[in-house]
């Protein structure tokens, strides 16, 4: 159950003493070098499956040689991917509610209005606790759409919208 | 019944039903007793006694606990909360307070039919297991309980509470509005294809235990006579008499799947009857184990109508709802979820349903919009590349083997069963883009979609809980996108409403509309088009 609070948001300083977040969210600049290491990893892993693979069909020689095409495109594709999907990652907090758009591709605006949200989470894994970073977690009643991420915050922010997201919400169904 | 509604509401604790340990420990046995029954079945070729024995061991274990559980499980009525108290090592106490039940629910199989007991179930909006489950109470006390839960819960979950309270456990007893008589079974039977999944399951069982089903003792002599009757049909006749008694064959499996249908439709849906109390929906069912789950009418979140094709030959249609409360997907609530308004009914009927118990949803209006008008060719793209790489790689094949004799007639039959699925991918694209519509009013969103099999996704703007607009490179490339609506618990089959290949602008349109309704009821002026509407809005985000 979420606590109802009779103030509206604006008159109430929070947790961090900042000032009502509106607008768009600060992307830490951390969140890019992720999803860096996420796609180098993700290329090396495929691009040895992919020799390995080839070896055992087509034989040793033909097999590296495709490995040593694929990596390095993989590896490029990898990183100009991360770099796109944090430019096109943008999270705004709007008078009623937030927004997410996000995708390279497969392009998505996400909005949950401020009074569905059910209950909010703050995560932090190892490397965001080692670089101040967050992510908050939205969740509605509904399923599909029922957790929306917010990444790569800094830690202050995540804390001060958790803060004003709960000072407004409902669990209305 | 000393108290006008509630001999139970008192501050004393009551316990479950002396017989209560029978059936937690039949369920407990339940689930270890399917892997070991086919073991038995299908399995069984060594005779170690010890493993019998350690089976017998745990049995008794699951008896000592079934028996004490179920003998220190207390409840209580409380003033605003179910108190329950259960648990022997590790003893619990769980307060549920009245106004976040959402459902209750009774299930009585055979058994309990038989000591006259019912299980009952207490729902609440979150979480993966029933926020209560007492397994067993005694019918007259189930039904007490269900009436005190309901009269205690907020005004907006039950209707009109005060107007049910004197009359006791007869309110429930409500206004009847939809029976299924035998002959509605009988179709309701004939439209499904229960019997088909039935018999698919069945195989994949046995499938899975990794023996070929032809060995197993009972089945073999069947199929060996089976394999001589067929050897010298196949010996002694032409073809045309061949693919004759092949169809003959084929309408024979058809008939004994829809007649098993027709017996698993009886067996689920026998007596089927809709009722509405104070609010409240309760829907009965069920020849061997009756089910009556019941629905807060203010908690119904999207309707839901299917036609098929054999529905609509018979001139009947389905009526679903989905209700907020957890428990999507669980198997184990899945029996007393509510769910069905009405399984089979004409077209008329479930109108009349929709307009007395969801009176702002409508499917029978005139603003229906349209999707993007190349949202066919959209449709068909994936499976037509698709035909045309799988046609391809079959071709290159054929040809690298030699099977390919492009002279004889019977070459020319593949470009012609190709061409035919073509034409199917087509013919489907191109119905599916005829019927498939949207509609938004100030009350509601409607989403109707289909070629053979049609369904009206209809939710009330108020309830909903998130929006997303989403577009594949496809999409983007053919300037569409597409708008998903999600209510509370979301539906069976996914998302609330998901509306595809919509014009970019549209969908962008109708986001907009929609989330502002979904935040404040107010703003939306009624009677105007979301574009109209969305004309001026600085959030407006395109994907670009």
């Amino acid at each position: 159950m979420i606590e109802l609070a009779p103030e509206p948001a604006a008159s109430q300083p929070t947790a961090a003493a900042l000032a009502p977040l509106a607008g768009e969210l600060t992307r830490h600049p951390r969140l890019l070098t992720v999803w860096r290491v996420r796609n180098v990893v993700c290329a090396l892993i495929a691009s040895t499956a992919l020799g390995v693979g080839a070896s055992a069909l087509l034989g040793g020689s033909i097999g590296a040689g495709i490995a040593g095409v694929a990596a390095p495109a993989l590896l490029a594709f990898g990183w100009w991917h991360a770099g796109a999907a944090f430019a096109r990652y943008r999270a705004c907090v709007l008078d009623d509610g937030i927004e997410l758009q996000s995708g390279v591709f497969w392009r998505s605006v996400a909005f949950v209005p401020g009074l569905r949200i059910q209950h909010t989470e703050v995560n932090q894994g190892p490397l965001d606790r080692r670089w101040g970073m967050a992510q908050l977690i939205v969740y509605t009643a509904s399923v599909k759409l029922g957790a929306l991420r917010v990444l790569g915050l800094p830690q202050a922010e995540a804390l001060a919208l958790r803060d004003q997201l709960l000072k407004r919400g409902s669990d209305a169904v | 019944m000393a108290a006008p509604a509630t001999p139970l509401q008192t501050a004393l604790e009551r316990r479950l039903h002396p017989l209560s340990w029978l059936f937690v420990l039949l369920g407990q046995l339940r689930r270890a007793l399917l892997p070991l029954v086919i073991l038995l079945v299908v399995g069984g070729r060594n005779d170690d006694y010890w493993e019998l024995l350690i089976i017998v061991v745990v049995a008794l274990a699951m008896a000592a606990y079934a028996m004490v559980y179920s003998f220190s499980f207390r409840y209580r009525l409380g003033s605003d909360a179910l108190v329950i108290r259960e648990g022997i090592i590790d003893r619990s106490e769980r307060h549920v307070p009245f106004a976040r039940i959402q459902n209750v629910s009774q299930r009585r199989n055979l058994l309990h039919r038989l000591f006259n007991v019912a299980e009952l179930r207490v729902e609440s909006a979150g979480g993966t297991q029933p926020e209560a489950k007492m397994s067993v109470v005694s019918v007259t006390d189930a039904l007490a309980i269900e009436q005190v839960l309901r009269q205690r819960a907020p005004a907006g979950t039950t209707g009109a509470p005060a107007a049910s309270a004197a009359s006791g456990v007869e309110a429930d007893s409500g206004e009847v509005l939809l029976r299924l008589p035998l002959g509605e079974l009988v179709r309701l039977g004939l439209v499904s294809n229960r019997g088909t999944v039935a018999v698919a399951a069945a195989l994949g069982v046995l499938y899975q235990t990794g023996r070929d089903p032809r060995d197993l003792a009972w089945v073999a002599p069947l199929w060996q006579a089976a394999e001589r009757f067929m050897g010298q049909w196949i010996g002694g006749h032409g073809a045309w008499t061949l693919a004759f008694s092949a169809l003959l064959l084929l309408l024979l499996i058809t008939t004994v799947l829809r007649a098993l249908s027709v017996v698993m439709a009886i067996v689920r849906h026998h007596g089927f009857r809709l009722e509405l109390a104070a609010g409240r929906l309760i829907s009965e069912e069920g020849l061997l184990t009756r089910v009556r789950p019941g629905a807060a009418l203010s908690k119904i979140q999207r309707g839901l109508i299917e036609s098929s094709l054999l529905m609509r030959w018979l001139g009947r249609e389905s009526l679903r709802i989905d209700v907020a409360g957890g428990m999507v997907g669980s198997k184990e609530t899945a029996s007393t979820r509510f769910k069905w308004l009405a399984p089979l009914a004409k077209p008329a009927e479930v109108d009349a349903l929709l307009a007395r118990l969801l009176p702002r949803l409508n499917r029978q209006r005139s603003d229906w919009q349209c999707l993007h008008p190349h949202a066919w060719r959209r449709l068909a793209v994936a499976p037509s590349v698709l035909l045309l790489v799988v046609g391809s790689a079959l071709f290159g094949v054929a040809q690298w083997q030699g099977w390919w004799d492009a002279g004889t007639a019977r070459a020319a039959v593949w470009p012609l069963l190709w061409l035919a699925l073509w034409a199917l991918i087509v013919a489907h694209a191109l119905g599916w883009a005829r019927f498939t519509r949207y509609a938004l009013d100030p009350q509601s969103l409607s989403f109707r979609e289909g070629w053979l099999r049609r369904r009206w996704r209809m939710i009330e703007t108020a309830r909903i809980q998130a929006v997303a607009v989403r577009a594949s490179p496809l999409d983007r490339w053919n300037g569409m996108a597409r708008l998903c609506v999600e209510v509370a618990g979301g539906g069976y089959d996914g998302s609330s409403i998901e509306i595809p290949f919509l014009l970019a602008a549209d969908a962008h349109a109708l986001a907009a509309v929609l989330r502002r309704r979904a935040e404040d009821p107010r703003v939306f002026p009624a009677g105007q088009r979301a574009v109209e509407l969305a004309g001026s809005d600085p959030t407006r985000v395109p994907l670009g």
